[in-house]
């Protein structure tokens, strides 16, 4: 390789995304096996410790439940209203102004999306925890509650990333041609087995790409629960990304800290690399 | 196969009329071929008559069953779209046998079906592939099986040959005509191709801005259009067309002035008055005398054939000439119309007076 | 969050690699880097925390030295603490700490300058003597002082008279004894009412360190000393001396116990996931009837209450006495340490002392209004007396001068365990688990976590 010409135009390029993409990576995982916490003078090399101390404890084993159930609660529910969404509006009659309103919540930064709802959710004062929710006859406080602090989580978040999901599907379903609908409906089907067997599996690759970006998303997702509960109450909406945080700066455990970000980049490394192998890859 | 009887259909897209009033019979087994350019509503008429659009009014019988109000699916048509629509998820075979499965037809005897069409289409190592990996032509071959599983009453085709290449829209042409002698259904065929129209049609409907112009066999409308539009249409290359002006007339002799051109004296029995004069190419010959003086802009060696562009003071005219003419660009020339084969139309385009000997 | 630490570190190794290359400057420029801008110094920064003032540039000229102040979110300028000190870049001379973990954890690791030796280098803007002497002790570890304070407070209780005096409660309980009974008092007498959105009483119970602050303090009012560890050890010496174990499900219950009922029976349902912004805007929406142990909380709302019995009927109490004789804690101070990484130490204690000296702190107190200060002269001066009665700010000084500061451990480790204190007593609120399961959770994971800090070690 290194003899052909042609190598030495992509050097700069792979060199810097081994600097940009590799490096980091390395460091993390020189981190995760050293043992660097601020509060201990001593740094030195730990061996697998780092990952034991992570498996043993409970904030672990309940921020991967949490983390878990964060995520398919709100993929479903994401997936579903995305869909409907789009397939309500993807018709040229739509108006696009109703668009651009289901759109924009993607543009609310995720920490004012977290505030807007934990005012909104808020039991004391808070329109609908004070107000909406008691009226209808709910009168659990749904921050306070380790189940309603979930919900609401998943609610804000639903809230503030279905557009996106909604941007790809409604892409996707525009990009059927009108002739396979036509073709199927001349073949003789409902409407039901037009959506079965036309609208869903033209859009396969296109739910597969949302699935993906989502579950990198909902890994990372931040700012939104620090914001609405910080992760509270309790340990409830604690997820792993939340646990990352606090362990390194609250608990002052850059290797812990690493041995979980390990973890979480092999996770999500592995999940996207089976969806795309089995979902995305063209037939030969 | 059934016999098509469209009366009074129109059709408007909210305010814009796409057909204004379609009458048309069409025969039993016969091959009938939808042309004129684009925008004239054939490929709305095709659709009309697919259920896949609504007639604003008008009725479509098929034999003497009304189908307008029938779903697309129970009037007994299949379609060959001009992207194919061949699902992308699905095998050959399923594409082809979709509508069995819809129809509750069991997977054995779907295959069955799907074989047995597969080897008339030369399809049969192609069934297990899906269409990605097909070439355009073998995917227009599964689009026509997908239409023929069904045993459909009617075909329509929908110019499913604009995205082949040149060599094998020629071959497919001649395969589709086959297959329309070998299964016997009613056909209809939409092209913006004249070529394909008067090789394929047993006969044309030529379309214009929503109204038939003109129904009748290939060689009828080419030598008796019933209008200029008609007569441009179809021929290749097109009619020359002159502007006249009548100057006396007795008996069945017109004299008429030429835009381009001396004086010329016509036989013929026209009724209305003469306001066009049309001469296809293949009828102009260049002579040393001739009633059209010009000057040769443009010669094109076709091989068989030559083509002359003659600029006049008026219009350029084309001269379809024999393979060995001689005539240089720049060159002065007259152009001589073959007497028998003038048309004459009047000022609102209507043919007064064929060239009925021709 | 790994993206932020990696971002963090190389961003702060990039800048490092800029300051290292800077050319070199006649005038000395010391950094700081801090949260609250319009907030802490809006008299030096203006209300954007990007501007100059006069009283700045006076004694900028004055000393040939320039402060540049970085505000960021308070989230956010503490992990730029952290990584700027670990990465020991020296980017930041002066540094914000809070005496809740960051002082003692910093300088347990040696990312700071002890103070004691710069005593005498500018008592013209900062001399110890003259400022109230528990805000020092607070940022005093292993008897080495780190930082010097700036906005601090003790503990106290604000709480609405009118609503007291509606159900006979004349003066307010001195005992946390018969505090609950006053607050059972109130409970009753506001069902009685039909009024449903009053709650006897606010406190923060949200997950994290924050809340941790109050919550110690009921511990030590009920167990007399710490309570963390076996014997009351409070500092790495004292454990490692005596082997100390964590007591979470001994003498530390009692306090946690009672801080988790009082937040269930009357708090408001949400106080689980409450921080301060939480029970100040329900102290200031009359909401609440008692606002405790961190009063500051509730002057904080007053300025910006738009109910006018909230305004008219607040009255500051001192907090009261556990049953260990001792007053629930709760102190906090806001305080300015130097990097030990900073360049020229000598200029960099100069804008320290300049930025916590008298005339700055009056600045603030004039600014923010509240009976709350680290001088004693300025709680008596015209500022503070002009706005509040002599008997709240005498109230508020003795709650200074009668408070200890280490009433909860002072060891490295203090940031972690107050985040799961803290998250303990959210868990037992909320009721997704018990008191006894959440502590027994507690001792568990502080016992692992001690001997993995390596403090019984023989």
């Amino acid at each position: 390789m290194l003899q052909d010409w042609r190598f030495w135009f992509l050097a700069p390029m792979v060199l810097a995304l081994g600097i940009v993409v590799l490096f980091p990576s390395g460091y993390l995982v020189w981190m995760s096996v050293t043992h660097w916490i601020v509060t201990d003078p001593s740094v030195y090399f730990d061996g697998v410790q780092n990952f034991a101390t992570l498996f043993r404890s409970a904030s672990f084993a309940s921020a991967v439940q949490v983390t878990a159930l964060y995520l398919v609660l709100s993929t479903i529910l994401m997936l579903i209203l995305a869909f409907g969404l789009a397939l309500a509006l993807s018709g040229p009659n739509s108006p696009g102004f109703i668009r651009a309103i289901v759109v924009m919540p993607l543009v609310i930064p995720p920490v004012v999306a977290g505030f807007t709802w934990r005012f909104l959710m808020n039991g004391e004062m808070g329109f609908l925890g004070a107000f909406v929710l008691p009226n209808v006859g709910i009168t659990t406080n749904m921050l306070a509650n380790p189940t309603g602090a979930l919900i609401s989580i998943v609610i804000a978040d639903v809230w503030s990333r279905t557009p996106f999901m909604f941007l790809i599907f409604l892409a996707a379903l525009q990009a059927i041609p009108r002739d396979h609908y036509e073709a199927i409906r001349l073949d003789g089907a409902s409407a039901l087995q037009e959506f079965w067997l036309v609208t869903l599996p033209m859009m396969r690759s296109a739910v597969v790409i949302a699935l993906l970006f989502r579950v990198i998303d909902a890994l990372n997702t931040f700012e939104l629960i620090y914001v609405m509960t910080k992760g509270g109450p309790g340990r409830s909406t604690q997820t792993l990304s939340l646990l990352g945080w606090k362990t390194a700066f609250q608990g002052f455990d850059f290797g812990g800290a690493a041995a979980l970000g390990v973890v979480m980049l092999v996770v999500t490394t592995v999940c996207a690399s089976i969806v795309y192998r089995r979902f995305l890859r063209m037939p030969s | 196969m059934v016999a098509i009887r469209i009366t009074g259909v129109t059709k408007s897209f909210g305010e814009v009329p796409v057909l204004r009033g379609i009458d048309l019979e069409i025969g039993h087994s016969e091959f009938v071929v939808f042309v004129g350019p684009s925008g004239c509503g054939k490929s709305t008429l095709l659709r009309v008559i697919a259920g896949l659009e609504q007639a604003t009014s008008g009725d479509i019988h098929f034999d003497d069953r009304r189908i307008t109000d029938v779903a697309p699916a129970k009037r007994g048509v299949a379609m060959v779209f001009q992207s194919y629509a061949l699902y992308p998820h699905m095998t050959v075979a399923e594409n082809m046998t979709m509508s069995l499965r819809l129809a509750g037809v069991p997977k054995p005897e779907r295959r069955r079906r799907a074989e047995e069409v597969a080897k008339m289409l030369q399809l049969t190592p192609l069934l297990d592939r899906k269409p990605a990996a097909l070439s355009g032509g073998q995917r227009q071959r599964v689009a026509i099986g997908r239409a023929i599983v069904r045993q459909p009453d009617v075909f329509l085709f929908d110019e499913p040959l604009s995205n082949l290449d040149a060599a094998l829209r020629v071959e497919t042409r001649v395969g589709i005509t086959k297959l329309h002698r070998t299964l016997g259904n009613t056909m209809i065929y939409v092209t913006h191709d004249q070529v394909e129209a008067m090789t394929m049609a047993d006969r044309i409907v030529i379309l214009d801005q929503g109204r038939v112009a003109q129904v009748g066999t290939p060689l009828e409308l080419y030598r008796r259009p019933a209008n200029a539009f008609v007569a441009g249409f179809l021929g290749s290359p097109k009619m020359n067309f002159i502007k006249a002006d009548e100057i006396s007339r007795s008996g069945s002799s017109i004299r008429l002035k030429l835009a381009s051109g001396s004086d010329i004296e016509v036989n013929a029995a026209a009724t209305d008055k003469v306001a066009l004069f049309g001469i296809r190419p293949e009828h102009l010959t260049v002579a040393n005398e001739g009633p059209i003086a010009g000057t040769v802009a443009a010669v094109e060696h076709l091989g068989s054939e030559t083509l002359i562009y003659v600029e006049t003071s008026a219009d350029t005219l084309i001269v379809k000439a024999g393979e060995n003419a001689t005539t240089q660009p720049g060159d002065r020339v007259n152009l001589r119309p073959e007497p028998n084969a003038i048309h004459l139309f009047a000022a609102d385009g209507r043919s007064v007076a064929g060239a009925p000997n021709h | 969050m790994l993206k932020k630490l990696l971002t963090g570190g190389s961003a702060a190794l990039v800048a490092g690699l800029l300051a290292s290359a800077a050319p070199a400057q006649a005038e000395t420029t010391i950094n700081v880097v801090g949260f609250g801008a319009g907030f802490a110094w809006a008299d030096l920064f203006g209300p954007s925390g990007t501007e100059k003032t006069q009283a700045l540039l006076d004694f900028e000229k004055k000393e040939g030295i320039v402060i540049n102040m970085e505000y960021a979110d308070e989230d956010v300028a503490r992990q730029k603490v952290l990584l700027d000190l670990v990465n020991g870049t020296g980017n930041y001379d002066l540094v914000m700490l809070g005496s809740d973990g960051a002082v003692q954890t910093y300088s347990a690791a040696g990312y700071l300058e002890p103070l004691d030796g710069y005593a005498d280098k500018a008592t013209d803007y900062f001399d110890a003597k003259k400022v109230y002497a528990p805000f020092l002790e607070a940022n005093r570890v292993d008897g080495q002082l780190w930082g010097l304070p700036y906005y601090s407070f003790g503990a106290g209780v604000l709480y609405r008279k009118d609503i007291f005096d509606k159900y006979g409660i004349t003066s307010f309980p001195k005992t946390t004894e018969e505090l609950e009974k006053a607050l059972q008092t109130v409970k009753d007498g506001l069902a009685k009412d039909g009024i449903t959105d009053v709650y006897p009483l606010t406190m923060r119970g949200a997950p994290g360190e924050e809340p941790s602050l109050d919550l110690t303090g009921f511990v030590y009012a009920y167990a007399g000393d710490s309570a963390w560890f076996e014997g009351g050890a409070d500092t790495p010496a004292k454990i490692k001396e005596t082997g100390a174990k964590p007591d979470f499900t001994g003498k530390f219950k009692p306090g946690f116990d009672t801080f988790v009922r009082w937040s269930k029976e009357f708090g408001p349902p949400g106080i689980a996931t409450h921080t301060w912004v939480d029970m100040m805007n329900l102290y200031a929406q009359g909401k609440a009837v008692v606002l405790m142990p961190s009063a500051i909380n509730g002057f904080a709302g007053l300025g910006s209450s738009e109910v006018a019995a909230v305004k008219e009927n607040s009255v500051f109490a001192p907090s009261p006495v556990g049953p260990s004789g001792k007053a629930i804690q709760s102190f906090w101070t806001f305080s300015v340490g130097m990097s030990k990484y900073a360049k020229d130490k000598e200029a960099a204690y100069k804008a320290l002392a300049f930025l916590t000296s008298q005339p700055v702190m009056e600045n603030f107190a004039t600014q923010i209004g509240w009976p709350y200060t680290t001088y004693p002269e300025i709680m008596h001066g015209p500022i503070l007396t002009g706005k509040w009665p002599k008997e709240t700010l005498d109230a508020i000084e003795a709650s200074f001068n009668d408070a200890e500061p280490h009433y909860f451990p002072y060891i490295p480790e203090l940031t972690e365990f107050m985040d799961k204190i803290g998250t303990a007593a959210s868990e037992s609120i909320s009721g997704s688990t018990t008191t006894d399961e959440a502590l027994n959770n507690l001792q568990v994971w502080a016992t692992d976590r001690m001997e993995r800090a390596g403090y019984y070690k023989k």
